[in-house]
């Protein structure tokens, strides 16, 4: 008895391995719902399907059977998600019958039942009036929603206030227009709180949230720091080589971490480093950042615009890892070919190099400081990729892998709960919530319609055209407009002409959107988060970035990637 | 918080405050902040202050306890970079990293170590986090209201210099 338990206990290390496989395996098994048949109706039944003028079902609309010279209706229901309605009458319709649609943001519909459709109606017992197209209509709620997104863009683009509080003003925003359209001018109504919720994407939330758990364990462990030291004695201080070796760890680093993350502790090794061989420190950082947000593209949880597009766009790990990371590597060739010559005079200013004491120092900044975290969390790390190409194949959800792996690891670790907690972001959270709910609005209201309808024109039926909207067009925006709300917006847009562009059913334009956000990010100092945390850190170093400094080499770089980019997913897609 | 970084120069000995960054255009000023010091006979007392208020309006996850330990560590290289240049000319000098707001942070170094001279230096860049006028407005009512002597150094030139009242109380800023 004793030994056994001895055994036990021997085994002990490996249980939480053994909970994280049996956990995976329950997972890829998946969960099978059973479709329920639809309930016997008794009476006469009619049925249809409201789409917009983009093909799309419409949600919720009140639809009516009447007849005439009789006030009450004889039937009331909502479309469903799908866009299907069914309405029961219980009894037969007499001298005949107009079935009346209304949704907020649309022209009413009243259609009338001709005498042929009535006897049929009435001999068989149903009638489908099949696919009903509605058209938009622009209320004073549409110009309103309109207003509050781009002054939460605004907002978000200038600073003047936090991103989150931005997104939340702008809901707040439209929810008070909402209330007002419905207690006084129903022409303000822009969208009530349950259909706002129905837009927030909670694969995102709960995918980031857990990646968030994991991320803060690893690193608190000093792999960032001790992977850019070795970095700097691999290249035995030749600046050049250091720059190409720190490029290429931030871009891994940012594929399989975050951009942000890999930044904020990137920066301040790399600061010390670049002043150890004597040369300008932006030479060496602003490269890196450059690179983090490219190397970022190749993975699902590479940057939060990935994350966004692959919950929105079911694109899984594996289909982003074969579909982008060879124009990635490419693109980054370019970039580091670019930098390199760019930055050409500061490799031949490094000095001969630092005192034995300071270099003591810079090594101790940059050791492994827990190496048995690092071990366990870079096993949870490898199950939790595992995970997500495994739960590809059965339909689970990537954020499931990383909410399990996020779970072992706070089993296994026993790291102080709160103190895990409080690692999860929640400004970021709240930040995408309020964020889906005002893209949620525009897309109500009908504004992304109209945009991608306007797009939908000019592209016709070219595909190429289609991948330059997505690449170039969001790529420049992207220049100036904080990605995740750019792509949160553009996603509508790429569902519309995915349906409608010949070829690009491929989710072609899906990809081109994920390089265009990312790889725009790169164009000033304010595209994308991780050079604005880059930024303050080397202004603590007394090394501010100008938005000047790095449009220079930014702007270059984002239009060489893109091209990059661009003629990858032409290879890849439409050769 | 303060956190000395060196014990070794006396705290008998008075001293020359030299808040710094490390930036670019900083060692001319170090130089000339250092010759001072010599010649006045007292130590060099380096300041580093890290503010995480820069993470106030990103988006994105963020542990403050790793970044303010990774500031504190930069911050230590920086002042020990420029403390090593010191220290070759000869100068006994002290190094201080400290986080939170620069004021309190100087206010606090001024109270709790024996400083008779504060040396600003003038930002070099239009993106730095200080501005002009505000260290020519720190500088100017130093002198009165913590009793310290001050300069403003530019590219190694003493552009600003102000003395403090002789018999006047000595408020709190």
């Amino acid at each position: 008895m004793q030994d056994g338990l001895k055994k036990l206990r021997q085994l002990r290390p490996i249980f939480p391995a053994l909970v994280l496989l049996l956990a995976l395996i329950l997972t890829a098994a998946g969960l099978v719902q059973a479709n329920q048949g639809d309930p016997f109706q008794e009476g006469y039944i009619i049925a249809g399907q409201l789409v917009d003028n983009q093909g799309q079902p419409i949600v919720e609309a009140v639809v009516s059977a009447e007849m005439p010279d009789v006030d009450e209706a004889l039937a009331e229901t909502e479309s469903q998600e799908d866009g299907n309605w069914g309405l029961v009458l219980a009894e037969e319709p007499q001298g005949g019958l107009a079935v009346v649609i209304e949704r907020y943001h649309f022209k009413s519909e009243r259609i009338i039942l001709d005498s042929s459709q009535l006897a049929d109606l009435i001999v068989t017992g149903t009638f489908s009036l099949g696919e009903i197209p509605m058209q938009r209509e622009i209320t004073a709620g549409f110009w309103a929603a309109t207003l509050i997104f781009i002054a939460v863009l605004a907002l978000i683009a200038l600073e003047k206030l936090h991103s989150t509080t931005a997104a939340l003003a702008g809901i707040s925003a439209i929810f008070l227009f909402t209330f007002a359209g419905v207690a006084f001018w129903p022409d303000l109504y822009i969208i009530n709180f349950e259909r706002a919720l129905t837009y927030i994407n909670w694969e995102v939330i709960f995918l980031v949230m857990a990646m968030m758990i994991v991320i803060a364990v690893i690193e608190g462990t000093g792999v960032f720091q001790w992977t850019a030291f070795q970095a700097y004695r691999l290249s035995a201080g030749r600046a050049w080589l250091l720059v190409l070796i720190l490029m290429g760890i931030t871009a891994i680093a940012s594929a399989l971490l975050d951009n942000f993350t890999t930044m904020l502790l990137m920066t301040p090794i790399s600061l010390q480093i670049a002043l150890a061989i004597g040369i300008n420190p932006l030479a060496l950082i602003i490269p890196e950042v450059l690179a983090s947000n490219v190397g970022g593209i190749s993975t699902l949880i590479g940057t939060p615009t990935n994350i966004l597009i692959g919950a929105h766009a079911d694109i899984g790990f594996t289909d982003f890892l074969v579909n982008q990371t060879p124009g990635v590597l490419a693109a980054l060739v370019v970039m580091a070919l670019y930098v390199l010559w760019h930055y050409r005079a500061e490799w031949r200013k490094q000095s001969g190099g630092i005192s034995p004491a300071l270099y003591q120092r810079l090594s101790e900044n940059a050791q492994i400081e827990h190496p048995k975290t690092l071990r366990i969390s870079g096993l949870v790390f490898l199950f939790i990729m595992i995970g997500f190409i495994i739960g590809e194949q059965f339909h689970v959800v990537p954020a499931v892998p990383a909410l399990i792996g996020a779970t072992i690891l706070l089993i296994w670790l026993k790291p102080d709960v709160h103190k895990m907690i409080t690692a999860v972001d929640w400004t970021t959270l709240v930040f995408f919530m309020a964020l889906f709910m005002v893209v949620g609005a525009v897309q109500e209201v009908g504004l992304i319609s109209f945009i991608s309808e306007a797009i939908g024109q000019w592209v016709g039926d070219s595909l190429t055209l289609a991948i330059v909207v997505m690449v170039f067009g969001v790529g420049m925006l992207s220049v100036f407009i904080a990605n995740i709300p750019l792509a949160a917006s553009m996603l509508p847009v790429a569902d519309f002409l995915s349906l409608t562009v010949p070829g690009a059913n491929s989710k072609v334009l899906y990809y081109a959107l994920s390089m265009g956000a990312a790889m725009g990010g790169n164009g000033s100092l304010v595209g994308a988060e991780a050079n604005l945390v880059t930024g303050g850190i080397t202004a603590q170093a007394g090394r501010p970035i100008s938005f000047i400094a790095f449009l220079k080499v930014g702007l270059p770089v984002t239009f060489l990637t893109l091209v990059v980019g661009f003629i990858w997913l032409l290879i890849r897609f439409t050769l | 918080m303060i956190r000395p970084s060196s014990q070794e120069a006396s705290q008998k000995v008075t001293s020359i405050l030299y808040p710094t960054r490390g930036g670019d255009t900083t060692y001319r000023n170090q130089d000339r902040v250092a010759a001072v010091a010599m010649e006045r006979g007292e130590t060099l007392l380096l300041l580093y202050v890290a503010n995480v208020h820069f993470l106030d309006h990103l988006v994105g996850p963020v542990q403050l306890a790793s970044v303010e330990k990774e500031l504190d560590e930069l911050g230590e290289f920086l002042l020990a970079l420029a403390q090593e240049r010191a220290e070759k000319a000869g100068l006994a000098v002290e190094s201080v990293v400290c986080h939170g707001e620069f004021l309190q942070s100087l206010i606090d170094v001024i109270k709790e170590h024996k400083v008779t001279a504060v040396f600003l230096g003038r930002p070099a860049h239009d993106a730095a986090l200080t501005s002009s006028d505000f260290i020519s407005n720190l500088a100017r009512s130093l002198p009165d209201k913590l009793g310290v002597e001050s300069f403003v150094v530019h590219e190694g030139e003493i552009v600003e210099h102000y003395l403090p009242p002789v018999k006047e109380d000595l408020g709190q800023l």
